[in-house]
């Protein structure tokens, strides 16, 4: 290690623990940058909704809610083990840690499984007008996000599972903060195009 | 403090299939700043050419070097490859070499992925490029791609959409990195208070990214689903819209112009105070101007539809004019940076003397457009082209230019010639003005842009004409500075360490930099660390006698 | 010292004299309406305003250079003062009152090119890939022209108000007449309104100032303002074109039509009455969508029948439900009264 790097490092140690790490800061402004990518289409939704007489425009039949409400639900419980696992890091308890991210990694799994089966009680394709072109293009992308939360939450399960939490925890951390905000979409989701539209 | 432990042995020359990888695998801030560089000066040189075309058609009325289908796709292709591959990049180019250096940190915060956001650069231009190998030819439906009309391209305007997905990965990455190096990685002492302005408009051009670029993405991707799945976003006949797209594009469009200019303004913040001795005038003035543009900038977008009939012009005209606010207090802060200095004329001094000089006139071309009923008029004639010309040739490629003088002897050790450095300036600031001045007056004239043709009797022609020959003015200026470039890259490395008696971190260390950056870090307890530097050394020297 | 100052200030007079000239030579188009004086009168102002902006920096920059300029062989260091907060307050406030009284004069010229005009003329102009139409409501004809051959021209009585609504049913476009100082977008689902009085006689020519591809360069109008007689000559004129009765033999219950370069290849089909009929369309426009719809007449009041539209190149046949006996009008709906055609029904002749 050189001087300088030496400088460095005393400076981060200076900094403390109470400083947030690289990872989490750089997840945090990348779901800033998402939830601008989302409220563009939900712009869109909000002035086609203003702008039509009837919502869902052209008649179209609306999608259940068995399932979609199975699924926030699945979707919500995954966040609690999620914040289960965060408190346990916290705590040092890193062997329950571990079983928390189990938790929450199955949780993430069937909230995918659920929001692809959920397209079978869907009445309307992708060409039947605005309505349509929302749903199928944001949950299409929902759909993306889970699976990159699932593929993330998988590789920080198995980097735990190896031990990795006594060195550190800001991949775990980061993750986390990946995963409440796919939970904040899919909410917001089911409130405005299952909730919302049949009201 | 001992500097001795890594001096690396001056090593035996490597093979060059070996150097050749080491920049392919690098994950060294600066090698991949200098490969923003070069990547960024090349498309500059497709971009040049195709205006140099462009400006050959419109040399005489009804010219028919092109046909329109060729031409529409010349000043497309134009408009992308200088806005999304040369300004942007060339900014965060010097960004990433000189921010870590700076702050005195030994890297970006993510290496590897600093990296892939270069990687995917050349990437994306390249698709871009693709189009012109397709049928039907490269994207023709202009850099704002409104819709129907992009609806109605052909394979181009797909690899068009594909493209700057993948440069909007590549910029977005980078916006992260930035903002995560420049907050955790400062050197001790480097309060955000004394942080170099470039850093901070570093800084600001990233949250602009970060919150601007995605709307851009998603309205890349409403594009792909309404072409290729069968959405509505933007078809009226079936619940879309037109609206739909100009907000999203222009809730990106506008602060996207900041994007490209800000960094801009940082550069030219470091370069006036140092080649006029003093400090800058008001370092807080200049922050707080940054921060008010960013937050102006995401209200400001209504003015680029004045003439739509879609958005409240009022309103927008408000938020516009008032961003000027922040932008007039950068240019007084600088003059009275250079009110009572002693200012040194050295090449880059005079590029942002130049910068000034030009960004002024842009920004006043801008109160004409920023009010509704003047900009009927206006709008979409050759009287924005100016302005946009000298917002972003006249204030940010003179800056690039002077960032590049400044800079050059500290990424490869050398000076670049002086002598050519003025015969380029010059050329350039006369050729510069002789394009696009006269732009003013076809505008006026009620000549629209993005023509590709004009009739003979419409009297335009003397004017694009003496427009034309600008253009060729400036293409041999670029010609004069790329001679100087090679020149002195065959020189050997004769520049000191700090060789224009500058103020931050970045002339602390040798020049080229060692890989890891600083051999000694200099302690900070102001904005100008290197500055005190020196008189301290200049102290102790009288002390000693 | 003195020396410097002096020549400095004919430097800064020379500076001034050029920039007044240079811009107030500019070539903005005399106006020929009260709307367009207004805008003419706030590019003057703006111009005033932005006038002491420009001078306050290139003077400042002009001063530096040559009174703050580095000598050879001084070696003294410069002030190292900063600013101080109230300067650089003042740096804010200047620019602010710049703008405050931008904004008022702009504000109140846009609130007069707003109002709308006394009631007039009334004109339906539709904007299509490359050509106009405009309709004239209150007379009941259209004025067209043709995509790279002719310009559409469009005659106004002087000093008699004119109302507009814009539309366009494929790409964004715009109407604009250098010396009305004016030009709106014609929008694709969003109607467009605006009225002005000319006021001066003359041939002005219009274009489209939004790009709208391949021949958006030739997408140019004529505007004729003219005398009142002169306007109702040329409206008589117009109105005679429009109705003398195109017509073509009646030959069975099937008819072919080919689109190229904006145009229908017939201007006249005909069909046997209460039968339905096949209705072949060619679209050999390369990226171009046209429909084919039919109507009581070119007003419009009623259609019959309309087909989805087909973008080129393809061939598709329908068939039309049957229509009575009688003179029929056709168009592309997209393109408007510029690909139009008279449509007989009736009994095959011979």
């Amino acid at each position: 290690m050189s001087a300088v790097e030496r400088v460095m490092q005393a400076a981060e140690d200076q900094r403390g623990t109470r400083a947030i790490s690289s990872s989490v800061m750089g997840m945090a402004i990348f779901v800033a940058s998402e939830a601008i990518f989302f409220a563009a289409f939900f712009g869109v939704y909000a002035s086609s909704f203003a702008s039509e007489s009837v919502w869902p425009p052209k008649q179209i039949p609306l999608p259940g809610l068995v399932i979609p409400t199975a699924d926030v639900i699945v979707l919500v419980l995954s966040g609690l083990f999620l914040t289960g696992a965060l408190a346990t890091l916290r705590r040092g308890a890193e062997r329950t840690t571990v079983l928390w991210l189990a938790a929450a990694t199955a949780g993430a799994l069937g909230f995918l499984a659920l929001l692809l089966a959920g397209y079978a009680g869907v009445g309307f394709g992708i060409k039947d007008g605005i309505y349509a072109s929302l749903f199928y293009v944001v949950t299409g992308l929902e759909v993306a996000h889970a699976v990159g939360g699932v593929v993330l939450f998988g590789t920080v399960f198995v980097r735990a599972a190896n031990g990795e939490l006594a060195l550190r925890h800001d991949p775990v951390q980061a993750a986390a903060l990946y995963w409440y905000f796919v939970i904040a979409l899919g909410i917001v989701v089911f409130l405005i195009f299952y909730l919302g539209a049949t009201l | 403090m001992a500097t001795t432990e890594v001096r690396v042995p001056a090593a035996a020359p490597r093979p060059r299939a070996q150097r050749i990888l080491d920049w392919l695998t690098t994950t060294d801030h600066k090698k991949i700043g200098i490969m923003y560089l070069v990547n960024s000066f090349t498309f500059f040189a497709f971009g040049g050419a195709m205006a140099m075309l462009m400006r050959t058609q419109l040399l005489q009325p009804n010219d028919h070097l092109f046909t329109p289908a060729e031409y529409n796709q010349l000043f497309t292709m134009h408009g992308t490859i200088m806005i999304f591959m040369v300004i942007f990049p060339l900014l965060a180019g010097f960004g990433n070499y000189f921010v870590p250096l700076q702050i005195g940190a030994l890297d970006m915060a993510f290496p590897r992925v600093n990296a892939l956001s270069f990687w995917l650069l050349p990437a994306g231009g390249l698709v871009l490029l693709a189009g012109f190998a397709v049928k039907g030819g490269a994207a023709a439906a202009g850099w704002t791609n409104y819709v129907p009309l992009a609806l109605q391209g052909e394979a181009g305007e797909d690899l068009w959409l594909l493209g700057l997905l993948i440069v909007g990965v590549s910029s977005l990455l980078g916006a992260i990195n930035f903002i995560v190096t420049i907050l955790r990685l400062r050197a001790p002492g480097m309060s955000v208070r004394r942080m170099p302005i470039f850093c901070w408009a570093t800084l600001g051009t990233s949250l602009l990214v970060v919150l601007a670029l995605p709307s851009f993405t998603a309205n890349i991707v409403m594009m792909l689903a309404d072409r290729h799945l069968g959405t509505t976003f933007f078809d009226p006949a079936q619940g879309g819209s037109v609206a739909n797209y100009l907000n999203t594009f222009w809730f990106f469009g506008h602060p996207e112009v900041y994007i490209l200019i800000m960094a801009a303004w940082g550069i030219i913040s470091e370069i006036v105070p140092v080649f006029s001795g003093r400090p800058l005038f008001g370092y807080n003035g200049v922050v707080l101007a940054l921060m008010l543009v960013i937050a102006l900038s995401f209200s400001v977008w209504g003015h680029h539809m004045f003439t739509t009939g879609l958005v409240d012009n009022s309103f927008f005209t408000v938020t516009t004019e008032l961003i000027s606010v922040p932008t007039g207090v950068l240019f007084f802060n600088w003059l009275a940076t250079m009110w009572g200095g002693k200012i040194r004329f050295e090449p880059p001094m005079l590029f942002a003397l130049g910068f000034i000089a030009m960004f002024v006139i842009g920004g006043i071309d801008g109160v004409w457009m920023a009010s509704p009923a003047m900009d009927y008029a206006i709008h979409d004639t050759y009287f924005v082209v100016s302005h946009i010309h000298y917002v972003l040739f006249g204030g940010t490629v003179f800056a690039v230019m002077a960032a590049m003088y400044y800079w050059f002897p500290k990424m490869t050790g050398r000076m670049l010639d002086r002598k050519l450095a003025y015969v380029h300036f010059w050329l350039m600031l006369i050729g510069f003005n002789v394009a696009f001045f006269p732009m003013h007056y076809l505008g006026l004239d009620g000549m629209p842009r993005r023509i590709a043709e004009y009739p003979a009797n419409a009297g335009w022609t003397m004017l694009n004409i003496l427009s034309s020959s600008g253009a060729y003015l400036i293409a041999v200026s670029m010609l004069v500075a790329l001679a100087n470039l090679v020149i002195t890259l065959r020189r050997p490395r004769t520049a000191p360490a700090d060789p224009w008696e500058g103020y931050t971190l970045e002339w602390a260390t040798s020049s080229p930099p060692p890989p890891h950056n600083f051999d000694v870090l200099p302690p900070v307890h102001s904005e100008r660390p290197v500055y005190d530097l020196r008189r301290a050394a200049v102290t102790e020297e009288v002390a000693g006698a | 010292m003195r020396l410097w100052s002096r020549s400095l200030k004919q430097l800064l007079l020379v500076a001034l004299v050029l920039c007044v000239a240079l811009v107030s030579s500019g070539c903005i188009q005399n106006p020929i309406s009260a709307k367009a004086q207004d805008i003419h009168r706030l590019f003057y102002i703006i111009l005033w305003l932005a006038l002491p902006v420009f001078l306050v920096v290139w003077g400042s920059l002009l001063i530096c250079v040559v009174r703050f300029r580095h000598r050879r062989g001084d070696t003294s260091e410069p002030r190292q003062t900063a600013g101080n907060n109230g300067t650089i307050a003042l740096f804010f406030i200047g620019p602010l009152i710049i703008i405050t009284l931008s904004l008022l004069f702009g504000e109140t010229t846009l609130a007069k090119v707003e109002h709308p005009d006394p009631p007039g003329e009334h004109l339906r102009i539709t904007g299509f890939q490359w050509e106009w139409s405009a309709d004239y409501v209150d007379h009941g004809f259209t004025v067209t022209g043709v995509t790279n051959k002719k310009s559409m021209v469009m005659e106004l009585p002087v000093d008699k108000p004119v109302h507009v609504t814009l539309l366009s049913h494929d790409v964004i476009h715009e109407f604009y007449v250098p010396q009305l100082l004016f030009m709106k977008n014609a929008i694709p689902g969003h109607p467009n309104t605006f009225s002005f009085t000319p006021d001066k006689l003359g041939t002005f020519r219009g274009r489209c100032a939004q790009y709208c591809g391949l021949w958006h360069s030739h997408m140019t109008f004529v505007m004729k303002v003219v005398t009142p007689e002169a306007f109702a000559s040329w409206v008589k004129h117009e109105k005679k074109v429009s109705s003398s009765a195109t017509t073509c033999p009646v030959t069975g219950s099937s008819v072919e039509i080919e689109a190229q370069h904006i145009q229908w290849n017939k201007a006249c089909l005909g069909v046997v009455a209460n039968k339905p009929f096949k209705l072949q369309i060619e679209n050999k426009d390369v990226g171009i969508a046209h429909n084919f719809a039919i109507y009581d007449s070119p007003k419009r009041k009623h259609q019959y029948y309309v087909t989805p539209t087909i973008t080129g190149p393809a061939k598709k046949t329908f068939i039309v439900p049957a229509l009575k006996p009688g003179t029929y009008y056709f168009q592309c709906n997209i393109h408007g009264p510029a690909m139009s055609g008279t449509l007989i029904v009736g009994q095959p002749s011979g």
